[in-house]
């Protein structure tokens, strides 16, 4: 059924990262996503996917929720893997040959180190800022981040509010879907059976209800942001002011720290453990 | 015979994830052929869950369905067929019209059944005429209607279908006094004229005291009570304690007997305390007289 479907992929909780300040979260997220970019030599690389693990840890997300927000991924990666392995040229002799084919061990390294880069990116930044934050926090954090652009006359509480909205009616409109799907199929609607063009034809009665609903919607939603005397962005206060707190800084210091790590172990400890 | 009968019916939300919540467990209950059955509970005793499992639109974890004797999961491909026997309005059915005229809206359903043009003009016709529809109505948009108009409109596109079993989800939530009036009265024309059964679903005790002929009053996924609307009405404890209650009127008289004003136990309508009270003061005049 269509309320299956987890949106927002957000999962409440209270650790460390929950509690951190949207606004770092996103910093960290780009500092991350940048530092296992860098990640170059064997230590570089164990390095990054201890701190991942690390990080999924103090998270606590259940592990077959990270496992299954790897899944969607999980062919391309294979993929591009099988195809890194054949196409890859080494200097030393060939593992594995076979007529045209040719395998050296470069080629699985770097299919290896590409499938664990990739995971690491996609682990990482999902527990750091998309299982941990709210959207609505999300869309708070980005706003205040990129405020400064309001300078330069870009709208970014216009486009932040338009994000808030956008995901606060994503499950009233599947509810509403459901239920008008369910009506329709009352009266004998089939939405199942046939080809392309008679299935299409067949969500016309749950389509045109559902615009005319969010119609109706959005301007229920104007007019009771008017009686609430909204006008953008202008003199607007927030309930929740959005503060840097200790463990802000904390988490910052031990990114940077990685970062170091990582920059470090490439110059230095490239030759240790070379494959 | 019953028209619609359920046998241990288990129903369980967005099962083996955190947010499984059981709304059904071992409901039995069935609803008389020929009958106004109404069915009444509170906010999330498993109503409108129950509902969605009379027409096929959900299948219970555990247990039967039997419309009409026959089990609706037996050819489970066969299911839309179930649904034209079985015609559910749900609650707000005004959100779900979709067709530039009301005419080919109410037309939706019967034409799903695959009958034929002069057929389905026939019935169309017939279904406005049960639920007070101007025939003028019929040429216009459903988007220019007022709400009550809509209401009527999706209620005759499925009383157009003509199901031997019409299940209907609070027919009168929203609606003014008037409106409720003319909603059920339609109903209740309608199934007076093609003689079939029809299922209420209500929170107002009011209008099942008025419209249904027994009641079966639900509580957090079981059936609590179940017999004729007098008898049902009898346990005001239990009713009140599941968060339902008696009618008004039917709690008004009780405190009248309880003082002593000698009125008989089994009043639901106004109506019936009026003609009761007025038999009562005539008697009395004649007692002065």
């Amino acid at each position: 059924m269509l309320k299956d479907i987890t949106l927002g992929q957000f999962f409440p909780g209270r650790s460390v990262l929950h509690r951190s300040d949207p606004r770092m979260k996103i910093i960290l997220t780009m500092l991350y996503i940048i530092v296992v970019f860098l990640s170059e030599s064997t230590v570089a690389y164990l390095v990054t996917v201890a701190f991942t693990l690390g990080l999924a840890i103090i998270s606590r997300i259940n592990v077959r929720v990270i496992l299954k927000g790897l899944k969607p991924l999980l062919f391309i990666m294979i993929f591009t893997a099988f195809f890194n392995i054949f196409w890859t040229k080494g200097e030393s002799e060939p593992l594995l040959q076979y007529g045209v084919i040719k395998i050296y061990k470069e080629g699985i390294i770097f299919a290896v180190k590409m499938i664990v880069r990739v995971a690491c990116v996609l682990t990482g930044s999902s527990v750091i800022l998309t299982y941990t934050t709210s959207p609505i926090a999300l869309t708070d954090g980005l706003e205040r981040l990129l405020s400064p652009l309001k300078k330069i006359k870009l709208p970014v509480h216009e486009f932040s509010m338009m994000m808030t909205i956008a995901l606060r009616f994503i499950p009233t409109l599947i509810e509403e879907t459901d239920k008008i799907m369910n009506a329709q199929k009352a009266r004998g609607a089939d939405f199942s059976s046939g080809g392309l063009i008679k299935r299409t034809k067949a969500l016309l009665p749950v389509l045109i209800p559902l615009f005319a609903s969010s119609f109706r919607r959005a301007g229920e939603l104007a007019t009771a942001m008017e009686c609430r005397c909204y006008r953008g962005d202008k003199g607007r206060t927030r309930m929740t002011q959005l503060k840097y707190k200790p463990v802000d800084f904390v988490l910052l210091t031990v990114m940077v720290i990685y970062g170091a790590g990582v920059i470090l172990s490439n110059i230095y400890l490239g030759q240790l453990l070379a494959i | 015979m019953n028209a619609l009968e359920l046998k241990d019916i288990t129903f369980t939300y967005s099962k083996k994830t955190p947010f499984e919540s059981t709304a059904l467990s071992g409901v039995s209950a069935f609803f008389e052929e020929k009958k106004v059955n109404g069915l009444i509970g509170h906010t999330g005793s498993g109503k409108s869950t129950l509902v969605q499992m009379m027409n096929g639109l959900l299948k219970p974890d555990e247990g039967t369905v039997l419309l009409m004797g026959k089990d609706i999961w037996e050819e489970p491909k066969k299911i839309r067929q179930v649904r034209f026997r079985c015609g559910l309005v749900f609650q707000y059915p005004e959100y779900q019209l979709f067709e530039d005229t009301c005419e080919k809206d109410i037309a939706f359903g019967p034409r799903n059944m695959g009958l034929s043009d002069e057929e389905i003009r026939e019935r169309v016709k017939s279904a406005a005429e049960f639920v007070g529809l101007d025939s003028s109505l019929l040429k216009k948009s459903p988007f220019e209607l007022s709400g009550g108009q809509k209401r009527r409109v999706a209620l005759a596109g499925v009383m157009a279908m003509e199901p031997s079993v019409l299940v209907l989800d609070e027919p009168a939530a929203g609606l003014d006094p008037i409106g409720r009036t003319e909603i059920f009265g339609g109903i209740r024309g309608y199934q007076r004229a093609k003689g079939n059964t029809v299922i209420i679903v209500s929170h107002s005790m009011e209008d099942v005291a008025e419209y249904c002929d027994n009641l079966t009053v639900l509580k957090n996924g079981r059936v609590l009570l179940k017999g004729s609307t007098g008898e049902v009405f009898m346990h005001e404890k239990e009713l009140i304690e599941s968060g339902l209650g008696v009618p008004q009127i039917t709690r008004f008289v009780r405190l009248l007997r309880e003082e002593g004003i000698d009125l008989p136990e089994n009043i639901y309508t106004v109506e019936e305390a009026l003609r009761e009270v007025k038999r009562l003061l005539g008697e009395r005049r004649g007692d002065n007289a």
